[in-house]
């Protein structure tokens, strides 16, 4: 199912993101570029401040440096050095307001002479001090590490050279560079430190690193701080180093710059981009609803014209408006009304004529279903008398196969009781004979044996006939018990079997077919023997009819089977056999192939019927043409009998 | 509003605030503060810049094992600047800031400052080189890794006898530590008379005006055969250098306060020969000596004073105690820590008695070509 949507408000959400996506990727685009730009800046903040604390440590050390120089020109003149030291002292001294003192040593470190003049420390043994021993055997200018004044805590060096048998020591004060690195607005977070060769910090904007006297922590051993770290945690905060070596010292100048500050700027940055991408974006948007609105008006006075036509105003036409592409709509839509109302006029036309041949087709159904009905009840009447029909039909079909049955009755007694009487006339001759010759007294020994041996042929013979007949009567009674008692009991299979082939034996005998029984003695059943004397006898009514009709003599087979699950009877004959497409047919009501020849088509269906009525059993048929035709008689042995 | 949804809103209000003050408390409990209180600045920078150096060595050390009992060491550092009432300030800052174990504080003179801190607040002090006997067989919130100058005293006054065979001695003494220097020299007139000794004079410096020249000139018209030095290390230098010029050359011994390494750099070969009884290790292959002298060079670039090793020991004692009981109460620290009893130091190992009280070995040194050499154990 498709999902109604609200075209305006698509369009007016796809607007929206579409302006709001493009002015978001383009802050996010502005900012990245500012990230860097920052960045930059704040570098190029740092290298100048770093240029600033540089420049301004090179010209605070510059003093000593000259004083070095000067020393050198002092030494390399031909004077008395000895007693123009401390005017040259002074000399050095004068107006170099940031070295504090100067101190002259021999060669043993004692004080020989100093700037200002102090006389209590002349003499002074300062030889264990390193601005003395770095430089005694060395042409290097010496810088000491950082010390610190106890009274003014502030940071000092020492510079110290040797000159001929005289070591120069200068001592600076950096207080000013101290003051000049607190005196630089670095921003709130940052700092600008000042370290000497091991670390420790000269000067600091958190004057408290110097007064703790801490070193630097990313200051190690080689003095090398690893500036390959874009961020490092300084006592912590997270921030990014830069780095500048002074080469006559070899002090360093480090900038920490806090990534919260680069942060806040950032955040600035993109709050400000957000800010402003939002104005943007709510003014775009305002623009943009309102032309959608305009837009939206033009489709709504469409929509509208086609509901009108839509409720069957045909007469009813859009009128045209400023968008092509909706004009575009609006032209086929007039042309597509003028022809409905057209075909609406067409249309009502049609409807009378429909109308009137509605009426007329009603007629016609009602007599139609008038006469369907009378059909239905004429062939209602038809089937009753079908089975009416079937019925008598399976009726005289028994009445046929009595008839038959009489008449193979009255054949078979008949026989016997013929010779009876042929019997019975030659013994009542022979008889006369003997009796004729005992009156007449010619009766012979020779006559008696005679007579004798004739009637006692004649005894035997009329016996085997009394016999014959007798065993007849007995199966016929057995079998008529069988079929009108339908009590169930148990019973011998087999015998059953040979008492109804034994009611068939005179149909057998005129037709020249042998009946084959394969039955082991002790299957027994209980049940009702009714239904297997009648189905044997059927079959066996059904094989000469049908099966061995153009034949001169024939076989049938009878093989009982019993196993725990069935009893089964088959009934095989070597006759004409079925064909393919009968088999199917052959237990069905009515269906023979030998209707000519007096076949009803309920033979079979009597046994099959029969079968399921008195045992829930099966009757199947295979046959090979020309060949042999198998009826298998299947009853199911329930578990309980 | 009813008065049931009234009570629903206050409840609600009272389980967040009992929460977030949980909150707080957990937050808290994750970490310790300890203090520094030591002379960063003034005259006895020196010694407290040592000691802050071995404290904050001591507290890194610490923190990167895992604290104490889970918690992170919060180092509070201030400068008492070597002026009693600053001392007093950061005293009363450290109770604000609700510190509760100071190591420090560092000269004698401050003894004030502890006997009422100790009165007014819940504290715990270790101090790594307060020497005074003003403070010692107290059973107090006061513990030192250092002993008391009394058996210094003594075993200087028994060498200035038995081994230099001085009967006279001079002393000079700075003023400015009077808890320090005035018991010192009063028990080494006592010890140095028991053993048969006279001391001649006591020559005084205090304020800023210190003549050391005069006060040498003195000493060389004293008739005398030894001289103690109980200052700190910039009058010891100087007086040693004002000495040399005068050609001063009996023995000079100095306290234990002075005898740090900046005597010899500040005295050059004027330091040659002074004696001193003072903490050091024999054992420079000593684990804990060997690994607090690397990590002391790469941090702070330079070589410890005694100071430092005393004021690292200071912290090892106050966290072995703190580790070994779960209570923070400062008396139960205290308790702990008199508890363990033997604690093992970056140079020797030291006892620490009922009172607090420090039994740790002292060597007799020289300095020889520049270094302290111990030449009596």
């Amino acid at each position: 199912m498709i999902k109604m949507k609200s075209l305006k408000k698509e369009f007016l959400l796809n607007s929206i993101s579409y302006i709001l996506l493009s002015i978001s990727v383009t802050v996010i685009v502005i900012t990245i570029i500012m990230i860097g730009f920052i960045k930059q800046e704040a570098n190029t903040k740092n290298n100048a401040i770093m240029d600033t604390i540089s420049a301004h440590v090179e010209m605070t050390l510059q003093e000593p440096v000259n004083m070095i120089s000067y020393t050198e020109n002092f030494f390399s003149h031909d004077v008395d050095h000895d007693s123009q030291l401390d005017s040259f002292l002074n000399f050095l001294l004068y107006q170099k307001y940031l070295v504090s003192n100067i101190y002259m040593l021999d060669e043993k470190g004692k004080i020989v002479s100093t700037s200002p003049p102090n006389n209590d420390i002349i003499g002074n043994d300062f030889s264990r001090y390193p601005f003395f021993y770095e430089v005694k055997n060395s042409d290097n200018t010496y810088w000491s590490n950082v010390f610190f004044s106890y009274e003014t805590k502030n940071p000092k060096v020492s510079i110290s050279k040797k000159f001929k048998d005289r070591v120069i020591v200068c001592s600076l004060e950096l207080g000013e560079i101290a003051e000049l690195l607190k005196s630089i607005d670095i921003g709130k977070d940052n700092y600008i430190a000042l370290v000497d060769v091991t670390g420790r910090y000269i000067a600091h904007t958190d004057s408290t690193f110097v007064d703790n006297r801490l070193i630097d922590p990313y200051y190690n051993k080689e003095n090398i701080i690893d500036s390959n770290n874009d961020s490092i945690d300084y006592f912590g905060v997270q921030m990014n180093p830069n780095i500048r070596k002074i080469p006559h010292s070899n002090w360093t100048i480090i900038v920490y710059q806090s990534q919260k500050d680069i942060l806040n700027s950032i955040s600035k940055l993109v709050l400000s981009s957000i800010l402003i991408s939002l104005i943007v974006s709510i003014f775009a948007i305002t623009l943009n609803r309102s032309k959608i609105e305009k837009l939206f008006s033009v489709i709504n006075k469409i929509t509208n014209g086609i509901k009108i036509v839509s409720n069957g105003d045909y007469e009813n036409e859009l009128a045209l408006c400023p968008y092509n592409d909706l004009n575009n709509i609006i032209n086929p839509f007039n042309e597509m009304t003028a022809r409905l109302a057209t075909k609406e006029a067409t249309i009502r036309e049609n409807e009378v004529k429909i109308l009137e041949m509605n009426k007329d087709l009603e007629q016609q159904v009602i007599l139609r279903t008038e006469e369907l009905e009378f059909a239905n009840e004429e062939l209602e009447k038809s089937f009753s008398d079908l089975q009416s029909t079937q019925n008598m039909l399976i009726q005289s079909e028994k009445l046929a196969a009595l008839g038959e049955l009489v008449a193979g009755i009255s054949h078979e007694i008949r026989t016997p009781l013929g010779a009876l009487v042929t019997i019975n006339s030659f013994m009542e001759v022979h008889v006369k004979d003997l009796d004729k010759l005992y009156t007449s007294g010619k009766l012979s020994k020779k006559h008696l044996r005679h007579f004798i041996d004739k009637i006692t042929d004649s005894v035997a013979l009329a016996n085997m006939n009394i016999n014959r007949t007798t065993d007849f009567v007995d199966s016929l009674k057995k079998t008529s018990i069988n079929q009108l008692n339908s009590d169930k009991y148990e019973f011998n299979v087999c015998t059953v079997i040979n008492d109804a082939v034994t009611t068939m034996s005179l149909e057998l005998k005129k037709n020249n077919i042998e009946v084959n029984i394969e039955c082991e003695e002790e299957i027994k059943i209980f049940a009702s023997p009714n239904g297997i004397s009648q189905s044997i006898i059927n079959l066996i009514h059904n094989a000469i009819k049908h099966a061995f009709i153009d034949m001169e003599s024939g076989v049938l087979k009878i093989i009982v089977t019993m196993n725990a699950e069935e009893l089964q009877i088959i009934v095989i004959d070597n006759g004409c056999g079925v064909s393919e497409e009968n088999i199917p047919k052959l237990f069905d009501t009515f269906f023979t192939t030998a209707r000519d020849h007096g076949g009803t088509g309920l033979g079979l269906n009597i046994i099959m019927d029969l079968l399921e009525k008195l045992y829930d059993g099966t009757i199947e048929c295979e046959s090979i043409i020309n060949e042999w035709t198998k009826f298998t008689i299947k009853i199911p042995q329930k578990k309980d009998s | 509003m009813g008065i049931y949804a009234l009570q629903e809103v206050y409840m609600k209000k009272l389980i967040l605030l009992i929460g977030l003050m949980l909150l707080l408390v957990s937050c808290k409990s994750n970490t310790i503060k300890i203090g520094f209180a030591g002379s960063l600045s003034g005259q006895y920078f020196e010694l407290g810049m040592a000691s802050k150096n071995g404290f904050e060595l001591a507290i890194e050390k610490i923190n990167k094992n895992g604290g104490i009992n889970g918690m992170k060491i919060i180092p509070v550092i201030k400068d008492d600047e070597s002026n009693l009432e600053r001392a007093h300030e950061i005293i009363n800052e450290f109770a604000k800031e609700e510190v509760k174990y100071i190591v420090g504080l560092g000269t004698s003179n401050m003894t004030p400052v502890i006997l009422k801190a100790l009165a007014e607040y819940d504290m715990l002090f270790v101090s790594p080189t307060m020497s005074t006997p003003l403070l010692a067989q107290k059973d107090d919130n006061f513990i030192r890794v250092t002993e008391t100058h009394l058996i210094e005293v003594k075993r200087i006054s028994q060498f200035l006898s038995d081994n230099l065979e001085a009967r006279k001695i001079s002393v000079i003494l700075d003023l400015d530590n009077e808890a320090y220097s005035k018991s010192y020299y009063e028990n080494l007139v006592k010890d140095f008379e028991e053993f048969g000794g006279t001391t001649l004079k006591a020559y005084e410096l205090t304020g800023d005006d210190r003549n050391y020249n005069e006060v040498c000139t003195n000493i060389l018209k004293d008739d005398s055969d030894a001289l103690v030095l109980i200052t700190n290390t910039t009058d010891a230098s100087n007086i040693l250098q004002n000495l040399s010029k005068l050609n001063y050359s009996n023995p000079i011994i100095a306290s234990g306060w002075c005898a740090t390494n900046e005597l010899i750099t500040h005295s050059g070969q004027t330091a040659e020969g002074v004696y001193s009884i003072r903490t050091t290790t024999t054992d420079p292959n000593r684990e804990e000596y060997k690994e607090f002298m690397s990590r002391y060079d790469e941090k702070y670039r330079e070589v410890p004073s005694f100071a430092s090793f005393l004021a690292y020991d200071s912290v090892q004692v106050l966290t072995e105690g703190l580790n070994k009981t779960n209570s923070l109460d400062t008396v139960d620290v205290k308790n702990s820590i008199i508890a363990i009893k033997d604690f093992t130091g970056v140079e020797i190992n030291f006892l620490i008695d009922e009172y607090g009280e420090c039994d740790r070995k002292r060597f007799l040194s020289q300095i020889i070509d520049g270094e302290f050499i111990v030449i009596d154990e």
